[in-house]
């Protein structure tokens, strides 16, 4: 009766244990899962961040008279290559920068309808792409375009654009993309 | 034997215990990364936000100038309707442009070391949440100081 009881309690001592088991190799997959996904989305985060800092105060695409950077010079812009940009910045990534336009410079202009062809002549520049051919008539720079994947984590800050012209600095905003969004 | 069996399921529950804590702890430690990463975010996009802003040119001149013209008179226009008009415009455009709809903004300029009144532009509510981040700089003219800073949040 005493043997039968040992055996007994080793039965469910091992019941016991391959269930702990069980438990502790399923806690540590879940936690190796959860840890890998977070971590990965985590570099990205950064990764985007780190693209966004050091483009903002990167010598080749800013203007030299601002030390603080964020002031890029619409004329290096253009003739920027994406081979370029991957040497500078690692590839993979995705680069664009877009001039607002400010409409206040069709607040004096008269009469109306001068005004509105004003306006008018500013939303069409709005969203062109610049060439060599097409500069200074244009407000978007975009590089290595075909990095630009559906599944992308994009940071998007405030900077300005010298225009080299007629020497203004303009509003526009600067935006990355990293492959690994959700 | 019954003691054997109790030492080893005290000695199980142990190594359970450990690895929830483990666990615990390191799945902590990856959202504080990631907020960490936001707020840094959060303070580059405050800080560009007030340099480009005052850096930029408009039929006034720049913002910074059309600032001294609204304290000091002069400059190429009317100062202060002008900053009205058109600031919050250039600040919403921004925050649309950026795809950050979701921010709203209270832009404060004030006098350092000379009589004025202190300018403010937008909802001044943001000035006072606790869930709020902000950018400061100072714009000097000759002996004058002017304290300029942008408190943004989440709506």
């Amino acid at each position: 009766m005493k043997s039968q009881a040992d055996v007994m309690e080793y039965l469910v001592l091992v019941i016991m244990i391959m269930l702990i088991a069980f438990f502790v190799l399923l806690l540590v997959f879940g936690f190796q899962l959860f840890t890998a996904g977070s971590e990965q989305a985590v570099a990205k985060e950064r990764r985007s961040l780190f693209l966004l800092q050091s483009i903002i105060s990167s010598n080749m695409l800013n203007n030299p008279q601002y030390q603080t950077g964020s002031v890029f010079d619409d004329s290096k812009l253009t003739v920027i290559r994406c081979e370029d940009i991957e040497k500078l910045f690692g590839e993979d990534a995705w680069i664009n920068i877009t001039v607002l336009k400010d409409e206040s410079v069709c607040d004096n202009v008269a009469p109306e309808w001068r005004k509105r062809n004003c306006i008018k002549a500013l939303k069409e520049e709005a969203n062109t792409l610049c060439t060599t051919n097409n500069y200074p008539k244009c407000n978007v720079w975009t590089f290595c375009g075909e990095n630009k994947k559906e599944r992308m984590i994009y940071r998007s800050i405030p900077v300005n654009i010298h225009r080299k012209i007629n020497g203004t600095i303009e509003l526009g905003v600067l935006t990355v993309g990293v492959p690994g969004g959700a | 034997m019954r003691g054997q069996t109790s030492m080893i399921t005290i000695a199980i529950a142990i190594v359970m215990i450990v690895f929830i804590m483990i666990f615990l702890l390191t799945s902590s430690l990856v959202p504080q990364q990631s907020q960490t990463l936001k707020s840094e975010y959060r303070n580059l996009y405050a800080h560009n936000m007030l340099l480009s802003m005052l850096r930029m040119e408009t039929r006034c001149g720049s913002i910074s100038d059309v600032l001294k013209g609204a304290y000091f008179g002069g400059g190429k226009c009317d100062s202060m309707p002008f900053l009205e008009a058109r600031l919050p415009g250039y600040i919403n455009s921004v925050l649309y442009a950026t795809g950050n709809t979701e921010y709203e903004w209270f832009f404060e300029a004030t006098p350092k070391d000379f009589q004025g009144s202190v300018l403010g532009f937008g909802n001044p509510a943001v000035k006072d949440s606790m869930e709020k981040w902000d950018a400061r700089t100072m714009i000097t003219w000759e002996d004058y100081q002017l304290d300029v800073k942008i408190y943004i949040r989440t709506k």
